[in-house]
């Protein structure tokens, strides 16, 4: 087998091993974890399809961006650790995530070294006929698919007006007591 | 003399009565009613001399969707019983029914309109459109106004015949979607349906499961053995008016349907499946009358006669021959006098004691004279007795069902003798409601016939007689009608 | 190229209306943040767009944003369609704005105009996939459409079964979005393209298993937001516990949107995979009809029932997809059915959110002896609920009628048959309801809670248009067939 197909195959197995651990592990910040690794996992793919663009948006956009999102909340949430059980499996799981994460630095080490570069699929630098250099994604994004990506625009904005909707609560009264225009409550929680 | 707007005014007179009706308030409903019923039957009088009449109209045009109505010896004759009965049961349920008059007087005339619509359509969709249509008022009529079980029965009516309808939804499309593909062109018009599958009749296969379709709707309506099952608990749980309305005029509609659309249009396959048919028309003659002999409650002995007649009509019908076809007709119209008046004869009764039940009468020709003659002679046109209606119309399926050549007539040799089943039954009845012992002395207290009464039997009474004496003013039409419809079926057939 | 975009978007201008009245609700949050101003500028810009949509009929197919979308007869209809019926919805939901009639409103009250932002929002994906011919506008339209309708599910926030509502649907259409989207790239996989025309030819040279498995997790995805069984557990709970208009609106809405965005694979890029996809389609469709009949004989909560019967009317909706050949010039059929079915759907939702009491459930049973307190009101309820179940002389059953007679025409008759018997099944359950409320002398809650205060204009109107296009379409088709057969340039 090639290296392309073992890295595949490993990557493929890993990103399900992980998938299915966010679901299954009785922490959330362990389930975050796991999402990070497999989002990782996931941009190690897109470097073997060819599209170095994607995946380091990927990192920087689903890990970097989101996840910390996701971590942040979950550590707002303050739970009670007690809740959870014991910490079996611990150990085991710190080796996976290590193994994980040692492949994809392994393999972004080695998409700079020439030896592997002739197994990988070409990666030429930049340019707008190439494909995924930045030009060529952008001007796809901006010209052929605008459409889609004014609706994808849209769709974050009525997610956010939508969590609004759902998760938006009045703060308490004795918060309120400290601003000195009470009469129109609106103005200080709608708009924000 | 009359034009085609003849038949618009027919169709839409009851719906207008309808709205009427339901918008007039206080105890002046029942007279409105009444009189807009008795205008209704002056107007379908008016067309008795009529032999044909044809109105066509477009309903859609971008669709290619028209509709018709057609006037002739079959249709008239249903809607003047049908506007008779109407007339004489609202009269009769004039100090009967008490609450939500506007409502029942309008869903009366709601019914009848529905009625006379569906024997009008000459158009295939709208005749389905209105078969199902007169459920719903039926529907209501028995579940607000009915006995204790009412609710089981109008839900058991209701269901029962709009299954059998839907099915036979599929076959009536199947009908002009086969025109379509022959023709290129829409058309659900009985008449270029007709013609057209004259000139190119179907596959014998295809014709079999149209026609199948089209009897399962027919025959849960007759209703046929053994489709009757729904019959007993809806007459006996509807107000009595109802039940004369559902007796009267509804189960013609499944006799009608037969005569006027599913045999001509396929004979084929009417004749193929004559034999079956005329055995469960048989077992059903013997069956309605050995139950209806042995029940204590009078309505659903009255019911289960219902089955039993309708059981000839059906008889005559799929022995196809022009006589019998003849008798059948004259049957139907027969059956609507008779067992409508044997209800209002019932209702009579319950008004003023409440119970049903046979045994809690008898005597009653020493207290009530006038009821126990009516009584009589409404039974003996029921038996067949000559002199009176019955009779013509079973001498003419009998003497039909001889010249059949699709069924032997040891089928009729068997229903003949259940003839003397219905003498028993209604004999029965009679002796134990007129003669005997007086069973309960509360009988002492019943009153005989008053005006209203009067009203009400004499023309049944009446009827019964000139039909028996004299047919020929309803057989003449009938059987110029059933001369033309039996041009179109094949020789070999009939 | 900028100006073929600002061409392309004044030619899309209905369905960027959406976008564009939901923009200036949030813009209008800034200065004016009264519910009830978001609400006239609601009401009025779906006014205004119903009518330029109307006016403005874009004859010739034109194909805009560089191929991704469409303006012809089909998405200015659908479009049209659901403008209608967000501005009933909007309408239906007014009557809650008195802040006596509903507890549970008044204590979303401030937040009605993010309400109104999701639900116009969510009428842009419908636009969207109405106009698609794209694999990627299909999905961001479903998407969309989706997203705004999970959020309008929740709205009763203090409410658990509003809650659960939104939870449910969220859940379940996060599921079916990543199925839907697998299919999608296994067609872009094996077809190379996103655009529709392209894949077809690719597909007419042959339909390779990665296409076909490609389709299956398409038509899954299809048959999770039309509720079909076996994919259908949700609908049950999400229609109980969402507010009762958002009900009516998620109920019409998104069928509107699938169909419009099927109509255009099934008979597109789908059509050399027929006899492919054709027996599992027809199976959906059939054990819809079956299963969600037999099922709403057993339901005491009259929204659960009506939930059970949307799901046998998406049924019949699939069997109108399916022989809504543009060649057999079949597509009458299917357009007419969703537009009584949308009309009977938001008038019974209108009247259930009339009557309702949210701190009970609405149970058949309580409909008991309405007929004599509220006599009118029955019998509207009546009329929805004839229509529903097809029976003549009512539009209902008209709307039945016409895909019956296109499934024999096209040779589909144990289809049809079984599709009657279906029906069968079902007229039980609506008779059920029409025997409680006149058949009864008891008297059930129904009866007795108060009816709001207030004038309820909307609402009445809402009742009123829908009732008269139930009563009279059946017999006076030319009330809505005109503007279908216009509208859909088919005469």
């Amino acid at each position: 087998m090639e290296i392309q197909q073992i890295l595949f195959f490993s990557f493929a197995a890993l990103i399900l091993l992980s998938a299915a651990l966010v679901a299954l592990r009785p922490r959330p910040i362990e389930s975050a974890m796991w999402l990070i690794l497999n989002f990782f996992l996931t941009a190690g793919l897109y470097i073997l399809l060819g599209s170095n663009f994607v995946s380091i948006i990927q990192v920087l956009v689903y890990a970097g961006a989101i996840m910390v999102l996701f971590v942040f909340v979950i550590l707002l949430l303050n739970l009670d650790p007690r809740e959870f059980g014991s910490e079996a499996g611990l150990p085991w799981t710190s080796l996976v995530m290590f193994i994980g994460f040692l492949t994809f630095i392994v393999l972004s080490l080695h998409v700079a070294t020439p030896e592997l570069m002739k197994k990988l699929p070409e990666i030429k630098e930049t340019g707008a006929g190439v494909f995924g250099s930045i030009e060529s994604i952008s001007m796809v994004l901006l010209k052929n698919y605008v459409w889609g990506f004014e609706i994808a625009g849209v769709i974050l904005l009525l997610a956010l007006i939508g969590v609004g909707l759902l998760a938006y609560r009045k703060p308490p009264v004795r918060a309120r007591a400290i601003h000195t225009s009470t009469t129109d409550t609106m103005k200080d929680g709608g708009a924000s | 003399m009359l034009n085609e707007n003849y038949l618009l005014v027919l169709v839409l007179f009851p719906f207008i009565a309808t709205l009427i009706v339901a918008f007039t308030r206080g105890n002046a409903v029942s007279w409105v009613s009444i009189s807009l019923a008795a205008i209704y039957f002056v107007i379908a009088l008016l067309g008795f001399s009529v032999k044909e009449l044809h109105y066509t109209a477009v309903w859609y045009a971008p669709l290619g969707l028209s509709y018709g109505f057609y006037l002739d010896a079959y249709s008239y004759f249903l809607i003047l019983l049908s506007a008779f009965l109407t007339l004489i049961s609202l009269y009769y349920s004039r100090g009967v029914i008490h609450e939500k008059l506007a409502a029942y007087h309008a869903l009366f005339h709601a019914l009848q309109a529905t009625v006379v619509a569906c024997l009008l359509c000459d158009d295939l969709v709208f005749f389905y459109v209105f078969w199902e249509a007169m459920l719903i008022p039926m529907y209501f009529i028995i579940g607000i106004w009915g006995g204790p079980r009412r609710i089981y029965a109008t839900m058991k009516f209701f269901l029962f015949t709009f299954a059998g309808s839907l099915l036979m939804l599929i076959g009536l499309i199947a009908t002009y979607v086969m025109y379509y593909k022959g023709t290129g062109q829409w058309s659900s018009s009985f008449h270029s349906l007709l013609e057209y599958y004259q000139a190119h009749p179907l596959s014998v296969e295809t014709q079999r499961w149209i026609f199948l379709s089209f009897i399962i709707s027919f025959a849960i309506k007759v209703p046929l053995f053994p489709f009757h099952t729904w019959l007993p608990d809806a007459h006996v749980e509807a107000p009595t008016a109802g039940s004369v309305i559902l007796a009267g005029v509804l189960l013609k509609m499944g006799t009608y349907g037969l005569m006027r659309f599913a045999v001509p249009l396929f004979p084929e396959a009417a004749a193929h499946y004559a034999m079956p048919l005329c055995l469960l028309s048989v077992i059903g003659i013997i069956l309605g009358a050995l139950v209806a002999w042995r029940q204590t409650d009078i309505k659903k002995l009255i019911a289960y006669s219902s089955v039993s007649h309708l059981g000839f009509v059906t008889l005559g019908i799929f022995m196809m021959t022009e006589i019998g076809w003849n008798g059948a007709y004259l049957q139907m119209i027969n059956h609507g006098i008779s067992t409508g008046a044997l209800f209002l004869l019932v209702g009579f009764l319950y008004d003023q004691r409440h119970t049903r039940d046979i045994s809690a009468y008898g005597g009653l020709a020493k207290i009530l004279p006038a009821y126990s003659v009516v009584l009589a002679i409404i039974a003996f046109s029921s038996v067949a007795l000559p002199g009176t209606n019955g009779f013509i119309g079973e001498l003419l399926i009998v003497i039909g069902s001889f010249q059949s050549k699709v069924a032997s007539w040891g089928w009729v040799v068997a229903a003949s003798t259940a003839a003397v089943l219905g003498a028993i039954y209604m004999l029965h009845l009679v002796q134990k409601i007129c003669y005997g012992k007086n069973q309960d002395p509360q009988n002492e207290q019943l009153y005989d016939f008053r005006f209203r009464e009067w009203v009400i039997y004499i023309p049944l009474v009446a009827l019964v007689f000139i039909i028996g004496f004299y047919p020929e003013w309803l057989l003449g039409p009938v059987r110029e009608k059933t001369m033309q419809i039996f041009s179109t079926i094949p020789q070999h057939l009939r | 190229m900028f100006e073929q975009l600002m061409q392309d978007s004044l030619l899309a201008l209905p369905i960027l209306g959406w976008a564009g009245l939901g923009i200036l609700l949030v813009c209008l949050q800034i200065f004016c943040p009264r519910p009830k101003i978001s609400l006239i500028a609601s009401v009025i810009g779906l006014v205004a767009l119903i009518s330029y949509s109307t006016v403005n009929f874009v004859s010739v197919p034109t194909a805009i944003f560089f191929g991704t979308a469409v303006i012809d007869a089909n998405a200015q209809f659908f479009n049209l369609l659901g403008l209608i019926i967000a501005l009933f919805t909007v309408l239906t939901m007014i009557p809650g704005m008195n802040n006596e009639h509903s507890k549970v409103f008044r204590l979303s009250y401030e937040q009605f105009p993010e309400f109104l932002i999701c639900l116009l929002f969510s009428g842009f994906g419908l636009g969207v996939l109405a106009s698609a011919i794209d694999l990627t506008s299909l999905f961001l339209g479903l998407e969309t459409l989706s997203i705004g309708i999970y959020c309008l599910c929740g709205f009763y926030r203090t409410e658990i079964r509003s809650t659960e509502s939104a939870f449910k649907y969220l859940m379940i259409g996060a599921f079916s979005t990543a199925i839907f989207l697998y299919g999608i790239a296994f067609i872009y996989g094996a077809s190379g393209a996103t655009h529709y025309s392209v894949i077809l030819e690719t597909f007419k040279t042959g339909v390779s298993p990665l296409a076909s498995l490609g389709i299956l997790f398409l038509l899954a995805g299809f048959a999770f937001k039309l509720a079909f069984v076996p994919f259908h557990l949700y609908t049950a709970d999400v229609y109980e516990g969402a507010p009762t208009p958002v009900t009516g609106f998620m109920a019409t809405i998104v069928k509107v949107g699938v169909i419009a965005a099927a109509l255009r694979i099934f008979w597109g890029f789908l059509q050399p995979a027929f006899h492919f996809w054709e027996p599992f389609w027809v199976a959906l469709c059939l054990v819809s009809i079956l299963v969600g009949n037999i099922a709403a004989l057993q339901q005491r909560s009259i929204k659960k029932l009506l939930a059970f019967s949307s799901i046998s009317h998406g049924g019949f909706l699939g069997l109108g997809l399916l022989v809504a050949n543009p060649e057999g010039g079949n597509l009458f059929p299917l357009a007419a059915y969703i537009t009584i079915y949308s009309a009977m759907s938001l008038g019974v939702f209108a009247l259930i959110s009339h009557l309702e009491n949210r701190e009970h459930i609405f149970s058949v049973e309580d409909l008991r002896g309405l007929g004599n307190k509220k006599f009118f009101l029955s019998l509207i309820f009546a009329l929805f609920v004839l229509g529903l179940a097809g029976i003549p002389p009512f539009a209902g059953f008209m709307i039945k009628f016409w895909i019956l007679q296109a499934l024999v025409q096209q040779n589909y008759m144990t289809v049809a048959l079984i599709a009657v018997v279906g029906s069968i099944i079902g007229a039980a359950y609506y008779l059920r309801i029409l025997m409680l409320m006149f058949m009864s002398t008891e008297e059930g809650a129904a009866a007795q809670w108060p009816l709001s205060k207030d004038r309820a204009l909307s609402l009445r109107f809402v009742v009123a248009v829908t009732a008269l296009i139930t009563l009279l379409g059946g017999i006076r088709p030319s009330l809505y067939a005109d503007w279908i057969l216009h509208a859909l340039a088919l005469k």
